[in-house]
């Protein structure tokens, strides 16, 4: 498969649910679709000129949200570009967004310490709670919309009811943050990990810590579960003397066996399967989409 | 006393808490690298570790500017080199104040890192009563504040407020040179 090519950096990517197609936010302010064989674009369209950051695709990649310099957090639909909602809530600066499998909703969370739920449809702020004394890391819904789990940065976790904001759950037994988690297709897994280096898999029927896959020699910035919820796709920090850098590597969650995958340019949490299950792609935010099969 | 070839380095005049005893330290964020269990000790530097030796002392109280009792205070740093122990807890520590409020603590200057530009040290200051504050301590002798920290604190994007880039005094102690920061903190009444 080819490297798909940018003439600005691609911050963010997600495959389509519907057809080879790969899309990509880019900071020229273009939004840019691949066909995934194909190493140039089919269509790229202004989204905004402003900068971004935190810049995050819904899972059918139909939705982008980015957080600008003002604080507020933009959703725009990735087909037409248009803009559909300019979100204000957070006071300073907002850390972290995540949007809900079906992209109904988004959670945000902020320099203020708050855990904002959104109603993607209306724009509407459906809830808000406090959450740790550190910046939330990630914003990861389980595959039914029900909840709704948060890594921080002062180490805890917490598991919030996505429909009024309950706190269902707060996980204080990690000593160092988890950065990234997913949950697999069928809602039986929640995989997480950060900098502690290890993986950790959560049974969400058992509500506990059931398994932890280590290997990785440096933090760990992005998890991703494969479609058939098997496999999990874990990418790592670059150690600092560079003997090891920016590992993308394949776990086996039942063997606890692991393969790279490729020692990518940087560490990036912009990484996924395609629908099918059959290839991976990541980003460095480089003028680049990298496609593997696997 | 001042070392003579050091002297030439930017001190840094800004303001700060001390100035204002009403002035509330400003917030700054935790970062990627707090990790729990850090060992109850005034020394981050483990015995015979390289770098720019530091003391960094204070006090901590309130807008009313009574000392604050009760207080404990997490302090984490990158080494001399910019790296943050990750697998143990060196350069990480809890400090238990007295009831004086007062702290100090033994270090190095931190090294600076790809990711951030600013060399600085994390703090979680909790005590009864108040607010959780968790900040950074900037140093106004910082190269990236290019002499003049509260004209360029912004040189570094996470720095948000020249109030907490402190003024760096350059020791000599039987020809050891070290450098001494003073930052007193005020916390907010919960």
């Amino acid at each position: 498969m080819p490297t798909l090519a940018s003439p600005a950096n691609v911050a963010a990517i997600a495959f389509a649910a519907k057809g080879p197609r790969l899309i990509g936010a880019c900071t020229d302010g273009m939004i840019r679709h691949w066909d995934p064989t194909k190493p140039e674009a089919l269509k790229a369209l202004q989204w905004d000129k402003t900068p971004q950051r935190q810049l995050t695709f819904s899972r059918d990649g139909g939705l982008l949200a980015g957080v600008a310099r003002d604080g507020k957090i933009r959703i725009w639909n990735t087909d037409s570009g248009a803009l559909l909602h300019t979100l204000a809530g957070h006071n300073g600066i907002t850390r972290s967004v995540g949007f809900s499998r079906d992209a109904k909703l988004l959670a945000s969370g902020g320099d203020d310490r708050l855990t904002i739920v959104w109603d993607v449809q209306t724009g509407a702020r459906k809830w808000s709670a406090p959450s740790g004394i550190g910046e939330a890391t990630a914003f990861v819904f389980s595959p039914d919309g029900a909840s709704v789990f948060s890594p921080n940065s002062d180490t805890d976790a917490r598991f919030w009811r996505a429909a009024n904001g309950e706190l269902e759950r707060k996980l204080e037994s990690f000593s160092l943050s988890m950065f990234d988690a997913d949950y697999s297709n069928d809602g039986r897994w929640l995989a997480m990990a950060g900098a502690d280096r290890n993986i950790y898999l959560w049974s969400v029927r058992e509500a506990k810590l059931v398994r932890t896959l280590t290997g990785h020699l440096d933090p760990i910035v992005g998890v991703r579960f494969s479609p058939d919820g098997k496999s999990l796709l874990t990418s790592g920090m670059d150690e600092a003397s560079g003997r090891n850098p920016a590992p993308l590597t394949l776990w086996n969650i039942e063997s606890g066996k692991s393969r790279l995958i490729e020692r990518m340019a940087s560490a990036t949490d912009q990484i996924a399967f395609s629908p099918d299950g059959s290839s991976v792609a990541w980003t460095c935010n480089r003028k680049q989409v990298e496609i593997r099969p696997l | 006393m001042l070392l003579g070839a050091l002297a030439s380095l930017p001190l840094s005049l800004v303001g700060g808490p001390l100035d204002d005893p009403q002035k509330l330290t400003p917030e700054n964020e935790m970062g990627p690298f707090y990790k729990k269990g850090a060992p109850a000790s005034s020394m981050l530097r483990p015995a015979g570790a390289p770098g720019f030796g530091l003391e960094v002392k204070g006090r901590v109280h309130n807008t009313r500017g009574d000392l604050v009792e009760g207080v404990e205070i997490e302090v984490w740093q990158a080494d001399h080199d910019g790296h943050y122990d990750l697998k143990g807890h060196n350069y990480r520590a809890r400090l238990v104040l007295p009831r004086t409020a007062e702290y100090d603590f033994q270090s190095v200057m931190p090294g600076h890192y790809p990711d951030r530009v600013a060399q600085h040290i994390h703090y979680i200051v909790r005590a009864p009563g108040h607010k959780a504050l968790v900040t950074q301590l900037y140093f106004g002798t910082d190269p990236v504040f290019l002499g003049d920290p509260a004209k360029n604190f912004a040189k570094d994007p996470l720095v948000r407020n020249p109030d907490l880039i402190r003024p760096v005094t350059l020791l000599d102690e039987n020809k050891v040179a070290r450098a001494l920061v003073q930052f007193d903190i005020v916390l907010e009444r919960a």
